[in-house]
C-alpha cells in the first residue's frame, strides 16, 4: 500500500503549493467578497499556519513538515518561490520567517455548551499579487526540480504533495509532460500527489473530484488541468466521503471552478493525507 | 502500608523531556493517578501533571458524589495549568495553540489507608485502565477487551487560555467511576492506554505474573514489546500496588 509511511522528524514529508499570481487574479471569486489572488494566498497562508500549529508542541515546533510556496505570473514569464528563506523550509524555520502577524477572531466552543469568539495570531507569509501572464510550465519545472531534489535525500519519505491554484490555461506552452514527470517520480511509499484547484471566473456550477473528462464541461482548460492532476489515492476519497462530497473510485485531484467553499475544501483534503500520518 | 512501583518511559525515539504521560501517588493515604496528555494538544504534559498531582494532593473525601470530585479536580487542575504556563511570553504560533487548550485522560484510583478490606473508588475519563489482580482473577476498569481501546478516547479539557478563558466554566466530562473492596494480597495496576492495550489482549495469560517476572530489566523488556509490534509505540506509564 501506498500513502501510508509514517512521518516523523527523521522522516519529514514535502508539502509544495503553487499560486498563479497572474492578471486574471484580480477578479472577485464567487462566494466570497474578495479576488481569486486574495481568496487564494489567503488559504495558503491559513494552511500554512495549521502545519505550524499541528507541529507546535510544548517545548517547541517539530519539523515534521518542509513547505514551499511558488508564485507564478507576478513578472510576466517569472515563476519562482516567493517565501523567505530557501525554496523548501522546514517548517520551524516558516514559524520565524512571516511576513507580519494579524490579528483575526474566530468562533470556538467555549466548553459550557456555546460559542465564544476568540483572537488568534494570523500568519502572513506572502501577500497576494495578480500582474502578468501564466507561466506554469515554467513553475511546474521548478516544482518538479524542488520536488525530484528533495525525494532523492529522503527516499522512504510520505510522498511529497504539490497543490496548484490557478484560474486559467499556461500561457507557455503545454503542462502536460512536466507533470507527468513529476507524477512518475517514485518514493517507497507512492509517486508525489498533483492537486489542481481551478479557481472560477462567474458563478458556474463547480465540478469536485472528476473521474472522467465527461464529467466536465466543454472546456479545453479544464480538461488540459485535468489531465495533469493525480487520481485520488483511496485514503483521500475517504476524506472527500467523511465531507459529503460525492466522489468516484477513479476520482482525479481537481476541482473544475472552484469557489470560495471549494478552494478551501480543497486544500483541506489535499493536506489532510500527510497530516493523518504525523507520528 | 502499600506496596507501591512505577514505571514509566518516553516513547522509543523520543527523550524523557518529550514524555506526556504523567503519574503521581502517595502510598500513605491511599491516592494513585495516571494521566496521558493528548499530543495533539500543546502543553497537554503540564495539562497531565496538573490532574494527577491535584488528585493526589487532595484526596477526595469518601462520601463526596462523584461528579463533585471530578468537578473539584477539573477547577483545581485548571488553575495549576493556567499558572503553568508562560502566556505572556509565547510565539505567536505557540499562543494560537496553547489557546485552544490541552486535553487528557485522567484515572485516579483511592483506596482507604487502613484495615484488612479496604474500600476503594476510582474514577477515569479517558482508555487509562486500572487492573484488579485478587489471586487468579483479573479484573480491568473501564474495558473488559482490547478492541474497546479506540483512537479517539474521552478526554479532560482544561478550557481555552489565555486571560479570555480563565474565568470560563468548563463542563465536567462523562466520567465512569467504579467501587470495590481490597483484601489481603491483591494487587492493582494503573496503565495508560499502550500497555493496557496490550494487558487486555493478554488477559488470558496472567500478564500480571509476565510484567512481574521482568521487574528485574522492565525498561528493556518492555522497549522489546514495542520493538516488535506487541505494544504502539507511545508514552507507557505503570503503576503497581500491592495490599500488605
Amino acid at each position: 500500500m501506498s500513502y501510508e509511511a509514517e512521518i516523523s522528524r527523521s522522516n519529514p514529508s514535502l508539502v509544495l503549493f503553487m499560486i498563479d499570481q497572474s492578471k486574471s487574479m484580480s477578479y472577485k471569486l464567487p462566494g466570497g467578497d474578495r479576488s481569486k489572488a486574495q481568496e487564494a494566498s489567503d488559504a495558503i497562508n491559513r494552511q500554512i499556519g495549521e502545519f505550524v500549529l499541528r507541529c507546535t508542541k510544548s517545548d517547541g515546533i517539530r519539523d515534521y513538515f518542509h513547505i514551499g510556496v511558488i508564485g507564478y505570473g507576478f513578472t510576466t514569464g517569472k515563476a519562482d518561490s516567493i517565501l523567505r528563506g530557501d525554496r523548501v523550509n522546514p517548517i520551524s524555520q516558516l514559524a520565524s520567517s512571516t511576513l507580519r502577524v494579524e490579528k483575526r477572531q474566530m468562533k470556538v466552543s467555549d466548553g459550557a455548551g456555546g460559542i465564544t469568539e476568540v483572537d488568534y495570531d494570523f500568519g502572513v507569509w506572502f501577500d497576494p499579487t495578480a500582474s502578468g501572464d501564466t507561466p506554469m510550465c515554467k513553475a511546474l519545472g521548478l516544482a518538479r526540480d524542488i520536488i525530484k531534489e528533495w525525494m532523492g535525500n529522503h527516499p522512504s519519505s510520505y510522498p511529497p504533495i504539490l497543490i496548484n491554484i490557478t484560474d486559467g490555461q499556461a500561457t507557455d506552452g503545454n503542462p502536460a509532460d512536466i507533470a507527468e514527470e513529476i507524477m512518475s517520480l517514485n518514493s517507497a511509499d507512492g509517486a508525489p500527489l498533483v492537486w489542481n484547484c481551478h479557481l472560477s471566473s462567474n458563478p458556474a456550477v463547480p465540478v469536485s473530484f472528476p473521474a472522467a473528462e465527461t464529467e466536465l464541461p466543454d472546456d479545453k482548460y479544464a480538461k488540459s488541468l485535468f489531465t495533469i492532476s493525480s487520481r485520488l489515492p483511496q485514503q483521500y476519497i475517504g476524506y472527500a466521503r467523511e465531507m459529503q462530497i460525492n466522489l468516484g473510485d477513479e476520482a482525479r485531484a481537481y476541482v473544475f471552478n472552484a469557489q470560495l467553499e471549494q478552494l478551501v475544501q480543497f486544500i483541506d483534503i489535499g493536506t489532510r493525507g500527510p497530516q493523518g500520518q504525523m507520528q | 502500608m502499600f506496596t507501591v512501583k512505577e514505571f514509566h518511559r518516553p516513547k522509543t525515539g523520543n527523550s524523557e523531556s518529550e514524555y506526556e504521560d504523567a503519574f503521581a501517588y502517595d502510598g500513605a493515604r491511599g491516592v494513585f493517578a495516571v494521566a496521558d496528555g493528548a499530543t495533539e494538544s500543546s502543553f497537554a504534559d503540564v495539562w497531565a501533571r496538573a490532574l494527577v498531582t491535584t488528585f493526589v494532593e487532595s484526596p477526595p473525601d469518601f462520601g463526596r458524589n462523584d461528579r463533585d470530585v471530578m468537578r473539584d479536580v477539573l477547577t483545581a487542575a485548571r488553575d495549576r495549568w493556567y499558572g503553568g504556563i508562560d502566556w505572556e511570553g509565547l510565539p505567536w504560533y505557540q499562543r494560537n495553540k496553547a489557546f485552544m487548550g490541552s486535553y487528557a485522560t485522567l484515572l485516579g484510583l483511592q483506596v482507604e489507608a487502613e484495615g484488612e478490606r479496604r474500600r476503594f473508588r476510582c474514577f477515569t475519563v479517558g482508555d487509562s485502565c486500572m487492573f484488579l489482580v485478587s489471586g487468579q482473577r483479573m479484573e480491568s476498569f473501564p474495558f473488559a477487551d482490547s478492541r474497546d481501546l479506540g483512537n479517539t478516547p474521552r478526554l479532560m479539557w482544561s478550557g481555552l487560555g489565555g486571560k479570555a478563558g480563565r474565568g470560563r466554566e468548563v463542563e465536567i466530562p462523562g466520567i465512569e467511576v467504579k467501587y470495590g473492596w481490597l483484601k489481603q494480597g491483591d494487587s492493582i495496576m494503573l496503565a495508560t492506554d499502550a500497555l493496557s492495550k496490550w494487558i487486555l489482549q493478554n488477559k488470558g495469560g496472567r500478564p500480571w505474573e509476565e510484567l512481574a517476572s521482568k521487574a528485574g530489566d522492565f525498561d528493556s523488556y518492555i522497549g522489546g514489546l514495542i520493538a516488535s509490534g506487541s505494544i504502539k509505540n507511545d508514552d507507557i506509564t505503570l503503576i503497581t500496588i500491592t495490599m500488605p
